[in-house]
């Protein structure tokens, strides 16, 4: 029971900080972009948590603050529109290919390295 | 909406989404890494939850496409969906796969986690679209 409230209290305030930090960055940057900055600082507590707390203290910051502020439906509807874009662009098709392989292997390699990252800190701190 | 109501809203689709996700996990039985487990099992509950909700995301992103002012948005998409669908989760989980030393299991887990998602999301795009037309 305590396990669900923490869940439910960590994403009360995770999804709402997304949708401020959405507003926020949204001004100067793209879609992909904020929601890559969004995942990667997520990640960072995600990595972090892991290595630092246990128990219900966990699941809150892991399951429901990182969890709720991360977000792939976003990110994968954010990527659809940025491949169609890519197609009216008039690029060559290697360079379309090209640039959607480098944002998917930015857009999840930099959220992996920050789980890292937070992880390593959680042992230094 | 007015500002303040609007994360309200957000907040309570947030909590259903992110407890749904945790029930999905529970129900697969594979407890993941969110939850302690740290087996380096193949995370198929947080794949299934992400795939889902690319599908339900490219359905509402057209049906709620001329509903900008109304509570529905903010509570289904940015709410529900942004709080099931998980990016920490899935990295937590590829780095844990790393770490036991399953690199081609991680790149497969997030290959076909980005695969499956973005077809799920054209194709979520695709039905709604037609279910609009007709």
């Amino acid at each position: 029971m305590i396990t669900i409230v923490a869940i439910a209290i960590g994403a009360f305030i995770g999804a709402p900080l997304r949708a401020l930090v959405e507003q926020f960055a949204s001004r100067s940057r793209s879609a992909l972009t904020t929601l890559l900055i969004i995942n990667s600082l997520g990640s960072l507590v995600a990595g972090f948590s892991l290595g630092a707390f246990s128990g219900d203290l966990r699941i809150f910051l892991i399951v429901g603050l990182a969890g709720a502020f991360t977000t792939f439906s976003g990110w994968a509807l954010a990527l659809a529109e940025f491949s169609r874009d890519l197609v009216k662009s008039g690029y060559s098709r290697w360079a379309r290919f090209t640039r959607l392989g480098i944002v998917i292997v930015a857009a999840t390699g930099i959220p992996l390295i920050s789980v890292w990252l937070g992880w390593l800190l959680s042992q230094v701190c | 909406m007015h500002e303040a109501n609007r994360l309200v809203v957000i907040g309570v689709g947030g909590v259903f989404g992110a407890l749904s996700r945790a029930g999905i996990s529970e129900l697969f039985g594979t407890a993941s890494i969110e939850l302690g487990d740290q087996s380096a099992a193949f995370p198929w509950a947080t794949l299934t939850v992400n795939v889902l909700g690319a599908l339900l995301i490219g359905v509402l992103a057209i049906a709620l496409v001329a509903d900008r002012e109304s509570f529905w948005r903010p509570l289904l998409i940015t709410g529900f969906l942004g709080g099931f669908t998980t990016f920490s989760a899935l990295a937590l989980e590829a780095a844990d796969l790393i770490d036991h030393d399953k690199w081609p299991t991680a790149v497969l887990y997030l290959g076909v986690t980005v695969g499956a998602g973005l077809l799920a999301v054209q194709l979520g795009i695709r039905v709604a679209q037609r279910m609009v037309k007709s």
